[in-house]
C-alpha cells in the first residue's frame, strides 16, 4: 500500500471538511420562495388567505389554495402545486364551481388523506352559504368532485391520516353556525371523503357566542377543536374583547364533543384573555390595516406522543397582544402556557405546528408603527423544548401602502399556512413579492427542517 | 401699428386661455374639473337611458323612483336579476316598513315623465305590475334590505364590461376601492366602485365575480336621478 503523504492527508482533510460543512450549511437553512410569477398570476391578484397541505406519501408534493381566481360555470378556481418540494409551482385549475349559481372560493382549507389524495373545504355564496368538501376522485390533477352542502361561516378542515387510530380516512370540518340565537362552533364530521356531512354542535355558547374553529387530529384518532368564547369586552381597549379560548374533544368520530365535559377547559385557565376583534389591525393613522376578528388560535397535536398545543392571543401585562402557547399532555384535561413573543409589539395570526421529533413551530404576524409608515412582520418562532425557549426569526418585513392590490381591511386574510410533515415545517404567507413586474402580495412558500444539531439521524431522515 | 398691439395682446390672451382650458382637460381631475350640472345631467340621461346596459324591467323601475324616493330609499342597487335597495338593517324588521311603502307607493300613479325618459320608458311601464317586493338578507354585508324581482325579470343586462362603460361614456370621474365586511369571517368582497354623472351612477366590480371585470352592480342615486327624471 502506498504512503499517503503530507500534502495528499492536507488536501484530503481539507476536501472532508468542506464537504461537511457544505453538507452542514444546508441543514436546517429556511427555504423561501415567491410561487406567483407574471405568467402564473397575470391578473396580480392578491392571493390571500393561503393554507397548505403537504402529500404524506411524497412530501415533494405540496399544496396550497389562496383566493386567487374564483371558479366560475366553466373553469375551477386553481390549487397551487409542487412536485419538488416548492422550486417549481403550477396552478390546477380543479376546484369546480360545486352547484349552479354558487361564487366563490368564500373561505378554504386544504388537506391530504392517508393515500396521499387531495381534499379542500369551500365556502360557497348563493342563494345563502354552504360549505363544500372536494375530493380526488380522478387522477391528481383532475376536477375535484364536490360533496354534500353543509355549514355556513369559515370552513376549516382535517383529514385523519394516522394508521393508528379507529377513525383513519374521517375528516372532519369545523364551522361556525350563525342559525343560532349565539354562534355555535360546530364541525362536520365524514367518514365517505366527504360525499356525505354530518353537523354536531361541539361549542359553549350557553351564555355567549362562540367563534374561531380550529381542529387537530392525535395518533390515537382523538379529536381535538379549539374555539374562543366571546364574553363582551367590558374593560377591554378599543378592538379587543374578553374571551376564553376553550378546547373540548371528541373519542367517537365527531359523533360528540364531550371528552372535556360539555363545557370545555379553557387553555388560559379560569381569567379571562384579551384578544383582538377588530378590522383595524396595525395603526390606521400609518397606514393600511388588516382584519383581525378569526384571527387569534390555532391547534396541533403531536404526531408521535399526541401532546396537544394551542397557539393563542393574549394581550397581557406588556399592554400589546402576545402571541402565547398552551401544551397538554393529557389530552387536553390541564394546560401550561408559555408566551413566544418579547412583549414589545402587537401580535396576533399564529398558526401552529408540531413535526415528528416534537419541535413546534408558530407563523405569526406583529407590526411596528414607530415609523412613518407600519411595518408588518411575518415571524416564524420554533421551540425544541416544548415551548420552555422560543427561536424567532422574521420572515419578511412588508409596508403594504404601495402595494396596489393590498386592501385595507384584508390585507392578507384572517389566517395563513404552516404545516409540519416528518422534521419539517411547510408554510406559506400572503407578503409582499418579490420578481415580479408590479410589486404587490403574492403567496410566500417557506420549509424548513428542523432538528437539534446533534439528532444525527434526524438529520439523515428521509423527507 | 400702434392700434394693432392691443388686438394681438387680445389674441395672445384668448389662446392664452384657452390653451390653459385645454391643458386642464387634458390633464382632468382637479376639483375645479367637477362635471358643471349640464353635464351631469347629460351624462346621467345617457346612462338611464341606454339599452346597451339596461334591460327593459330596469327602465320600469328607473321609472317609479319617485315611489323609492318616498320609501325611504336614498340609492338603489342594481343587479341582472334583481334590485335592491340602499338602506341596510340588522333585521328583517328594519326594512319591512321600507318595503310596505314601496309596495304602496308603486301601486298610485307615479309623477309624469320628462318628455326625453316618457319616449324611453313608456313600453316598459306595465312591468311595474309584474314586480314584487320583499325583504331579502344580502349576502355581500348580510345586511337586510328591501329587494324587487320580476319572474324572469332583466334588470342590469349580464356581461357588461367597464370596457363597454368607458367606450360609451368615457373614464370614470374617479374609481375607489372598498373592502365589504360581512358579520362572519368569510372572504369580504373588493369592490371596484367607478363613477359617473358626479357620482349618481356608480359602476361597480366585485373581485368575488367568476368574471371580475364584468359590471357586477350599479348603484343609481335616487335623488338626483328623480330630480333629473320629472
Amino acid at each position: 500500500m502506498k504512503p499517503v503523504s503530507r500534502v495528499e492527508s492536507r488536501f484530503l482533510i481539507y476536501s472532508l471538511l468542506w464537504v461537511g460543512t457544505m453538507f452542514c450549511l444546508g441543514c436546517g437553512s429556511l427555504h423561501t420562495k415567491d410561487i406567483a410569477t407574471d405568467a402564473l398570476d397575470p391578473n396580480n391578484l392578491s392571493d390571500t388567505e393561503p393554507s397548505i397541505a403537504v402529500n404524506p406519501h411524497n412530501t415533494e408534493e405540496i399544496a396550497i389554495v389562496t383566493f386567487s381566481e374564483n371558479w366560475s360555470p366553466a373553469t375551477g378556481a386553481p390549487v397551487w402545486k409542487t412536485s419538488d418540494r416548492g422550486v417549481t409551482w403550477r396552478k390546477v385549475f380543479q376546484v369546480v364551481q360545486p352547484a349552479a349559481g354558487q361564487v366563490g372560493p368564500g373561505d378554504q382549507k386544504i388537506d391530504f388523506d392517508v393515500n396521499g389524495n387531495i381534499y379542500v373545504a369551500e365556502l360557497g355564496l348563493g342563494g345563502g352559504i354552504a360549505d363544500f368538501v372536494f375530493r380526488q376522485s380522478a387522477g391528481p390533477d383532475a376536477p375535484l368532485a364536490p360533496g354534500a352542502a353543509y355549514g355556513n361561516d369559515q370552513p376549516h378542515l382535517s383529514v385523519d391520516r394516522y394508521s393508528s387510530s379507529p377513525n383513519v380516512g374521517h375528516l372532519y370540518s369545523p364551522w361556525l353556525d350563525f342559525g343560532q340565537p349565539l354562534e355555535r362552533s360546530t364541525v362536520a364530521w365524514s367518514s365517505n371523503e366527504g360525499i356525505a356531512m354530518n353537523s354536531v354542535g361541539a361549542g359553549n355558547n350557553t351564555s355567549f357566542p362562540n367563534r374561531t374553529t380550529r381542529v387537530a387530529i392525535a395518533p390515537n384518532g382523538k379529536v381535538y377543536i379549539v374555539y374562543k368564547i366571546r364574553e363582551g369586552t367590558a374593560g377591554a381597549p378599543n378592538g379587543f374583547e374578553n374571551v376564553h379560548f376553550t378546547v373540548n374533544r371528541s373519542d367517537d368520530g365527531g359523533a360528540s364533543w364531550s371528552g372535556l365535559g360539555v363545557t370545555g377547559v379553557s387553555v388560559h385557565g379560569a381569567p379571562q384573555a384579551q384578544t383582538y376583534m377588530t378590522t383595524s389591525f396595525g395603526n390606521p393613522a400609518k397606514g393600511k390595516v388588516a382584519r383581525a376578528r378569526s384571527s387569534d388560535a390555532w391547534i396541533a397535536s403531536n404526531p408521535e406522543t399526541g401532546d396537544v398545543y394551542v397557539s393563542y392571543v393574549q394581550r397581557d401585562g406588556s399592554g400589546f397582544a402576545q402571541i402565547y402557547v398552551a401544551r397538554s399532555t393529557n389530552e387536553g384535561a390541564t394546560w401550561n402556557s408559555t408566551r413566544v413573543t418579547d412583549g414589545t409589539h402587537n401580535s396576533a395570526y399564529p398558526e401552529i405546528a408540531v413535526t415528528k421529533r416534537g419541535v413546534v413551530g408558530v407563523l405569526y404576524i406583529d407590526y411596528d408603527d414607530s415609523g412613518s409608515a407600519t411595518l408588518f412582520r411575518h415571524h416564524f418562532a420554533r421551540s425544541f423544548n416544548d415551548g420552555v425557549h422560543w427561536e424567532d426569526w422574521t420572515l419578511q418585513s412588508m409596508d403594504p401602502g404601495p402595494l396596489s392590490n393590498a386592501f385595507s381591511g384584508f390585507l392578507w386574510g384572517d389566517y395563513e399556512g404552516l404545516t409540519a410533515a416528518r422534521n419539517t415545517f411547510y408554510g406559506v404567507y400572503t407578503g409582499e413579492s418579490s420578481g415580479r413586474t408590479v410589486p404587490q402580495l403574492d403567496p410566500i412558500f417557506f420549509r424548513q427542517k428542523s432538528c437539534r444539531w446533534w439528532w444525527f439521524s434526524c438529520w439523515l431522515e428521509s423527507e | 401699428m400702434k392700434r394693432a398691439v392691443p388686438i394681438v395682446l387680445a389674441a395672445l390672451l384668448v389662446v392664452c386661455f384657452s390653451l390653459f382650458f385645454r391643458m386642464q382637460a387634458i390633464l382632468g381631475s382637479s376639483p375645479s374639473d367637477e362635471p358643471r350640472p349640464s353635464e351631469t345631467n347629460s351624462m346621467l340621461q345617457k346612462i338611464l337611458t341606454s339599452q346597451r346596459l339596461w334591460g327593459q324591467d330596469a327602465f320600469a323601475v328607473f321609472a317609479t323612483l319617485e315611489a323609492w324616493k318616498n320609501a325611504g330609499e336614498t340609492s338603489i342597487v342594481m343587479f341582472p336579476d334583481r334590485v335592491l335597495g340602499g338602506k341596510k338593517s340588522d333585521t328583517p324588521a328594519g326594512v319591512e316598513q321600507s318595503a310596505a311603502h314601496l309596495t304602496a307607493a308603486l301601486k298610485r300613479a307615479q309623477p309624469k315623465l320628462r318628455s326625453e325618459y316618457q319616449a324611453v320608458y313608456r313600453q316598459s311601464m306595465v312591468r311595474t305590475s309584474g314586480f314584487k317586493i320583499a325583504t331579502e338578507r344580502f349576502l355581500e354585508d348580510d345586511s337586510f334590505r328591501v329587494v324587487l324581482k320580476r319572474e324572469g325579470g332583466e334588470f342590469l343586462k349580464k356581461g357588461v364590461t367597464m370596457r363597454t362603460i368607458i367606450d360609451l361614456y368615457g373614464k370614470p370621474e374617479n374609481t375607489t376601492t372598498e373592502v365589504v365586511q360581512s358579520q362572519g369571517d368569510r372572504r369580504p368582497a373588493v369592490l371596484t366602485v367607478h363613477s359617473y354623472a358626479n357620482g349618481a351612477i356608480k359602476f361597480v366590480q366585485s373581485d368575488l365575480s367568476p368574471t371580475p371585470d364584468v359590471v357586477d352592480q350599479v348603484v343609481v342615486d335616487v335623488t338626483t336621478s328623480a330630480a333629473q327624471l320629472y
